[in-house]
């Protein structure tokens, strides 16, 4: 049943993200065209201000189109669930748990597609800017310091690149998943409302949020400087890496752990919601 | 075309006497084959079960018999139709005859009243 | 054969209201039932809370011996009072979900009932009428060979002459085994095929017996019967 559920999810869901990746590319494609051909070198009166315009675009153009993918996962969680269309999709012959975790797999990977769309539009403009700017190849200086590098992490933060970058991607698909669940937890607990659910969802998303800073900001032991489990987790690398005492690959394993256990929890406590105190209006 | 049903007397009584007519008006002939009870039911517009109901109880008074292989059918006994015509008619008479009285006619009225349509329809059928 | 659905106690608080109150209630198998009363009786909280889309606040329900869940959903086949197609849908996509979901349905009933009713398999959804998404709904729930069948106003919305193909499908499709629970306040269209009525009134059962029973002690038919009942 559950890989039923992740097919009509999938073929319900791909359209709104595809089309915000489709036009991401769009954007990349007309960023390097144009950085192609370095026409800051014309004497244009006002091209810096055109060119911090077309900067300032493209970077809300992109963070429109992650927010835009966030929105999507987070408003069919919704829909599909606790309107109309729940009277069917709560009784189909499954459990919560397939539900749930059907829409889950799918808002994972289309987050995770569109991070991958994002870090690929931005690296192939610097990349491009780079070239015919400076004319540095910086994938090739990369790629020929490759080896070097590699001798230097590893001497460095003792632990292998390869499985730093294991660990890293591990700890961000926990992180999309956990931020994912942070959303549909809001959305379950805001039906315990008896009207006004949705405003309800955005109170407890408020709430969650501030616990998590709290927590996080504890955890760092620095209070006033937070953003959040990812910053968490980098500067327990480098603070600990600092003062020798943990090494790197113990703090990604806690943070890993540590957000492993949130996202169960959230995770139970949707279930919770679905499974025993459904109640649709 | 739904039955033709009445609100106030149950739908039973009156499946069974509709098939009771249906029989009697050669619709259905002595040694005929009945529908299904669910084709009856569709054709009715009633519940299955209703005319269920319906086809026992006239099974129980002989004017249906089940047989193992083929279903229902109509009795073979011509006999016993023409009685269950000479009840039916007995029936429709005692009940105009209450209803005439009802408006104030006295038996020898309503003779005259009956003799009177025979004759007007004798006429405009030549 | 032990009842279809028995309810005992069951209890729905909504903020102060009362929607259902302490309730008693089996259903039998094999019976086309009507579940009668007026705006705001409790009718569709109790339907919901059988398809396990409402959480009873207390009491219990048990479906074939067993609470709402994955396996009494699967025995149910459930006509909500609303739409819930996804609009991106297509006619055929509804029919191979249901397919693929429900072990008990039955896709070539599907198509002949929407070729009799003349919807296009690969219409759009969102193409449809509301009347023609209320037939949908109907002959996909109608395609299934449930124990328990749950219509919740299903003629409210559709013409005289669909209304009667969907009463006929009842009739025909149904097997013995099988309940229907018909809710509706359109009494007079559908007493004929009903085996029994369920009165309901402030969240409670006041009259549940058979058709005939009603028509034969009271001389009236069930629609006349529940005018004076619910007399205001």
């Amino acid at each position: 049943m559950l890989k039923k559920l992740f097919k009509y999810e999938w073929k319900a869901f791909w359209k709104v993200p595809t089309a915000i990746n489709v036009f991401l590319g769009i954007m990349t494609f007309i960023g390097i065209i144009s950085l192609a051909s370095p026409f800051w070198e014309l004497d244009i009166r006002g091209i810096e201000i055109m060119l911090g315009l077309a900067v300032f675009f493209y970077i809300l153009a992109i963070a429109a189109g992650s927010i835009g993918v966030t929105i999507a996962i987070t408003a069919r969680f919704y829909k599909n669930i606790y309107t109309d269309e729940g009277y069917l999709t709560n009784t189909l012959p499954v459990t919560a748990r397939q539900i749930i975790l059907s829409k889950l797999f799918v808002g994972v990977i289309w987050s995770f597609i569109t991070g991958a769309a994002v870090s690929i539009s931005v690296f192939s403009l610097i990349y491009t800017a780079s070239l015919s700017y400076s004319d540095v190849n910086i994938f090739y200086e990369f790629w020929q310091d490759f080896p070097e590098f590699l001798r230097f992490f590893r001497e460095e933060a003792k632990i292998s690149f390869f499985l730093f970058a294991f660990l890293g991607l591990i700890y961000l698909i926990l992180s999309t998943a956990l931020s994912i669940l942070k959303l549909y937890t809001a959305i379950a607990l805001g039906q315990l409302f008896s009207r006004h659910k949705v405003a309800g969802a955005v109170m407890w998303y408020i709430g969650e949020y501030v616990v998590f800073e709290i927590i996080t900001s504890f955890l760092r032991g620095i209070p006033s400087y937070s953003n959040g489990l990812f910053s968490f987790f980098f500067s327990y690398g480098i603070s600990y890496y600092n003062s020798n005492s943990y090494s790197v690959l113990l703090s990604m394993l806690i943070a890993i752990g540590f957000c492993l256990a949130v996202c169960a929890g959230l995770y139970f406590l949707t279930e919770h919601m679905l499974k025993n105190r459904l109640n649709l209006d | 075309m739904a039955w033709n049903l009445s609100a106030d007397k149950p739908i039973y009584s009156q499946l069974v006497e509709i098939i009771q007519i249906q029989i009697t008006s050669g619709k259905y002939k002595a040694g005929d084959r009945l529908p299904s009870v669910r084709e009856l039911a569709a054709e009715a517009s009633v519940n299955p079960n209703t005319m269920q109901k319906a086809l026992a109880e006239l099974e129980r008074n002989a004017l249906i018999i089940t047989q193992r292989t083929s279903g229902r059918i109509v009795t073979e006994d011509t006999e016993l139709i023409r009685q269950t015509q000479a009840n039916l008619a007995d029936e429709y008479i005692k009940n105009f005859f209450r209803a005439m009285k009802e408006l104030g006619y006295s038996a020898e009225d309503i003779l005259l009243l009956v003799q009177k349509t025979v004759n007007e329809e004798s006429v405009s059928s030549h | 054969m032990e009842a279809l659905a028995v309810m005992q106690g069951l209890t729905k608080v909504y903020g102060n209201t009362l929607a259902v109150n302490n309730l008693n209630l089996t259903i039998p198998r094999g019976k086309i039932i009507g579940l009668l009363g007026p705006n705001g009786s409790g009718k569709t909280t109790l339907i919901k809370m059988i398809n396990g889309l409402l959480t009873p606040t207390a009491g219990s329900i048990l479906i074939n011996g067993m609470a709402p869940g994955p396996e009494t959903k699967a025995r149910i086949a459930y006509l909500p009072e609303r739409t819930y197609l996804q609009s991106g849908m297509k006619v055929c996509d509804l029919v191979d979900y249901f397919e693929d979901f429900y072990a008990d349905f039955d896709k070539n009933r599907a198509f002949s009932m929407l070729g009799a009713l003349n919807i296009q398999p690969a219409a759009q959804l969102k193409t449809l009428s509301k009347g023609t998404k209320e037939k949908v709904q109907l002959i996909l729930v109608m395609s299934r060979h449930a124990d328990l069948f749950i219509l919740d106003e299903p003629i409210a919305g559709v013409d005289p002459a669909a209304r009667d193909y969907i009463l006929n499908t009842i009739i025909t499709n149904y097997d013995e085994n099988a309940s229907i629970l018909l809710s509706t306040h359109l009494i007079s269209d559908i007493e004929n095929i009903l085996d029994e009525v369920i009165f309901i009134r402030n969240g409670q059962v006041i009259t549940h017996m058979p058709v005939d029973r009603i028509r034969e002690e009271y001389g009236q038919s069930v629609d006349a019967y529940f005018r004076r009942v619910f007399a205001c």
